[in-house]
């Protein structure tokens, strides 16, 4: 066994950095501990504990960085060493200030660098965003606006003053866009196409635009413009110049729009705005669509729209046979917990399940569940958003942080009464970059005791690679639905055939 | 909370005044900011910490919020900035002068007689149910968890968290049961115990702090004492965590914490939730450290034998 160890002065990193920068060396083959630490006291007593002291720390003071491995080896502990030090000047060692200096920091400084921007993304904390965001529209600038917690007046504001110039505002918590071409934020990697998108639902737009591209037609614009835009207040403001602005817009000849339900006197509006455009539409007001009419699903609404973008007539994808349960449930098995990282996903489950199972209980519910008392239990069916404010300030968000939700995947596991886990798991820019490696174990253990059901929302061309991540999941033991309204409608099955 | 609202920023958006256009805007500037000329010490994504002698101030980007020692800023080129000279009057950086003449200052203390009595059991237990729901998997929130922790496969992170249940279990002992001895043992166990530039057990200490001042049933004198003598026993050879622990004796706060003591005192879980995420969000663990310091002390005082 060998113990080697560095000592780096004057770099300073955030705890969580050490930690994952710990972690990762420590997962290396041939290293069996590692730690990265202040050169503290109390620290150097930890590493003595821990067998990771060697002499030189000795010297080494309270705002040294101390870097210490053990190995199998001297090969594997030097490779490592090397590779910890390549992984702290990637983090944001802020002594090292190259980087940051290449940005601007402001938007004047941005438009120094890029005169001829049309567009700011505007991602500050949302008391500030909305200050930026009307510098930005006084510039000329469409915006789209990342941040949240932006007051409702301000939005209001924001967007009349872009429809009085003729520009967009997406946002305020606009997540995913797709404007010539190029992702922003946490958006996939998808063809370009004929179709354009307005959504006003972050995964839904995720969803319609990667089953679109793996169809094998293209995106020409997708446009999001918050969940709020649809409400009375604002009144669907940039939900109706995003129409106009597909409608206009040489490269798209079939729009497809997404949203939860709007308030009824924005719906009229929208439909209104939908009559005056040549173009086919396709929409999708979630829970809000006439059955037989109107898909009532994600992936029904974005088959439809590639068959109009192909010039032929849409297809319903309803009443479809998913499968069977890989085994059959155990006594006491009956109920589905779905634990999403997109609200739209469930918000869709909800209206899926809800339609066929009583018992459905959501910590984010809409008419067809009620509201969970605690959301850390579940009760009957649940179908958690774990995406909503409770669960995500204060940490990463569940697409990138997976620690919460493959805790509660153990926790429904051993609930005897869990027949179904359901997940949605999101590729993409922005999303971890391997969810599989994330999800793999904990998938393992849980599908020896129940079945574990996954829909995975991305494309091969994404950074994740769809395929890869489908085939390591199914490895793991779950069974894997191109979209989520199929996963929803297999799971809704397998507790039916349980029941009889 | 009106009782609290002192302690706010004077006003939101001061006008600026300067010699020549500034690249960056002032917001506000900490009530405990001393005159100097300081250099960097170290340098953060949203912060730049100066140091003069003994003396710190930061350099904070709007999001990070007021605090006794923040020079907080709207716009500034943080990784351009390596020196700041402060007087009565003005900042100045290699590059400008600002004068502070119309500038917020942040008032970082509190008016712990405007709170209320005792918190009950169940709003101690709210809030350590509150913390471990929502704090980062690496901090010191573990503690507040009931029956055996999840063993780490390494090490090094099986003795860290066996040192830090050691120096929490110490120190709360000590103040629970006025134990001299089980407290500077406590205190040298949690000293500079942790990763990051401040570590965890110096961010608990400070918890610990906040929460004494905040206890009215201890005696004046009695509380004074213990503060000083946690203080004193707290410090060690960081300038950076020595600042923190100096301003939480004096029970200085920043802005993350003050809104937390504002909806810790208000009463509703709405408030509490929305009190603990914002300073969970403090830092990268810094905030649940310093939190989980916090409600142990408050358990240990109120529940204890030493009031």
């Amino acid at each position: 066994m060998t113990v080697i160890g560095q000592i780096r002065k004057g770099a300073y990193f955030d705890s969580v950095t050490l930690m994952r920068v710990g972690k990762e060396i420590a997962g290396r083959p041939g290293i069996v501990d590692a730690a990265v630490v202040m050169g503290t006291r109390a620290n150097k007593a930890i590493l003595e504990g821990s067998g990771l002291m060697i002499p030189s720390f000795e010297n080494a003071g309270d705002t040294d960085l101390l870097v210490a491995l053990k190995a199998k080896d001297r090969k594997a502990a030097d490779a490592a060493l090397a590779a910890l030090s390549a992984q702290l000047s990637k983090a944001i060692s802020p002594t090292d200030a190259a980087a940051e200096k290449a940005s601007p920091h402001s938007l004047d400084g941005a438009l120094k660098i890029m005169p001829d921007a049309q567009m700011a993304l505007i991602s500050v904390a949302g008391r500030y965003a909305g200050l930026e965001a009307m510098k930005a529209l006084n510039k000329g600038l469409h915006v789209m606006l990342f941040s949240d917690n932006v007051p409702l007046e301000t939005e209001i504001e924001l967007k009349q003053l872009a429809r009085k110039k003729g520009l967009l505002v997406m946002g305020p918590d606009c997540g995913t866009a797709i404007v010539n071409g190029t992702p922003l934020a946490f958006a996939n990697v998808v063809r370009r196409g004929p179709i354009g998108i307005v959504a006003a639902a972050g995964t839904g737009l995720q969803e319609v635009s990667t089953i679109i591209s793996n169809e094998g037609s293209g995106i020409s614009q997708a446009i999001g413009v918050g969940g709020r835009d649809v409400k009375k207040e604002v009144g669907g403001l940039m939900f109706i110049e995003g129409i106009k602005a597909l409608a206009a817009d040489q490269d798209t000849r079939v729009i497809l729009l997404v949203s939860k339900p709007p308030h009824p006197d924005v719906l009229k509006k929208i439909r209104a705005a939908m009559t005056r455009v040549k173009k086919p539409i396709v929409s999708l007001f979630l829970g809000a669509g006439q059955a037989g009419k109107d898909p009532q699903t994600l992936e029904e609404a974005a088959l439809m729209a590639v068959e109009l973008a192909r010039g032929g007539k849409p297809k319903a994808v309803t009443d479809c046979d998913e499968g069977t349960a890989p085994q059959p449930l155990r006594k006491g098995q009956k109920y589905i917990r779905g634990l999403f990282s997109g609200g739209t996903f469930c918000y869709e489950a909800q209206i899926l399940l809800g339609n066929t199972l009583r018992d459905l209980y959501s910590n984010a519910p809409t008419a067809n569940a009620r509201p969970l008392k605690n959301s850390l239990k579940s009760q009957k069916h649940t179908l958690i958003d774990l995406g909503e404010d409770e669960f995500t300030v204060g940490r990463p968000h569940p697409m990138i942080d997976f620690t919460f939700r493959n805790r509660r995947i153990q926790q429904e596991a051993a609930d005897p009464e869990t027949a179904v886990i359901l997940l949605d798991v999101v590729l993409g820019y922005g999303a971890h970059p391997d969810p599989a490696g994330e999800l793999r174990e904990v998938i393992r253990k849980a599908s020896r005791q129940v079945c574990v059901i996954c829909s995975v929302t991305g494309t091969d061309a994404d950074p994740q690679n769809r395929t890869h991540v489908v085939e390591a999941l199914e490895a793991a033991g779950a069974l894997v639905l191109p979209t989520n309204a199929a996963a929803c409608r297999l799971a809704g099955q397998i507790v039916r055939q349980g029941r009889k | 909370m009106d009782h609290w609202s002192h302690g706010s920023l004077k006003s939101s958006t001061p006008t600026l005044q300067h010699s020549s256009t500034p690249s960056f805007e002032l917001i506000s500037i900490g009530d405990r900011v001393r005159p100097g000329r300081y250099t960097v010490h170290s340098r953060f994504r949203r912060v730049t910490n100066f140091i003069h002698g003994s003396e710190l101030v930061f350099l904070a980007e709007e999001s990070v919020g007021g605090g006794p020692l923040t020079l907080l800023a709207r716009g500034a080129d943080l990784p351009a900035i390596d020196r700041l000279e402060i007087s009565d009057e003005r900042l100045a950086t290699s590059r400008e002068t600002i004068l502070l003449n119309g500038i917020a200052r942040y008032i970082s203390s509190v008016e712990w007689e405007k709170a209320p009595a005792q918190p009950s059991r169940a709003k101690i237990e709210e809030l350590k149910r509150r913390i471990l729901l929502e704090a980062h998997p690496g901090s010191m929130a573990f503690l507040l968890r009931h029956g055996p922790q999840k063993p780490s496969s390494s090490e090094f992170d099986r003795t860290l968290a066996q040192r830090l249940t050691d120096g929490a279990r110490l120190l709360q002992n000590a103040l629970a049961y006025n134990h001299p001895t089980c407290l500077a043992r406590g205190i040298q166990t949690l000293k500079g115990c942790g990763k990051g530039l401040t570590p965890s057990g110096d961010d608990y200490l400070a918890g610990c702090l906040t929460a004494l001042h905040s206890i009215p049933e201890i005696k004046r004198r009695k509380k004074e004492k213990l503060i000083r003598r946690i203080e004193h026993l707290s410090e060690g050879n960081n300038p950076l965590t020595n600042a923190f622990l100096r301003m939480a004796g004096e029970c200085r706060l920043f802005e993350p914490m003050k809104l937390f003591i504002e909806a810790f005192s208000s009463g509703g879980k709405t408030e509490l939730a929305a009190g603990v995420r914002r300073i969970l969000a403090h830092g990268e663990t810094s905030g649940a450290d310093w939190a989980t310091g916090f409600v142990m002390t408050l358990e240990s005082m109120t529940l204890g034998r030493n009031n």
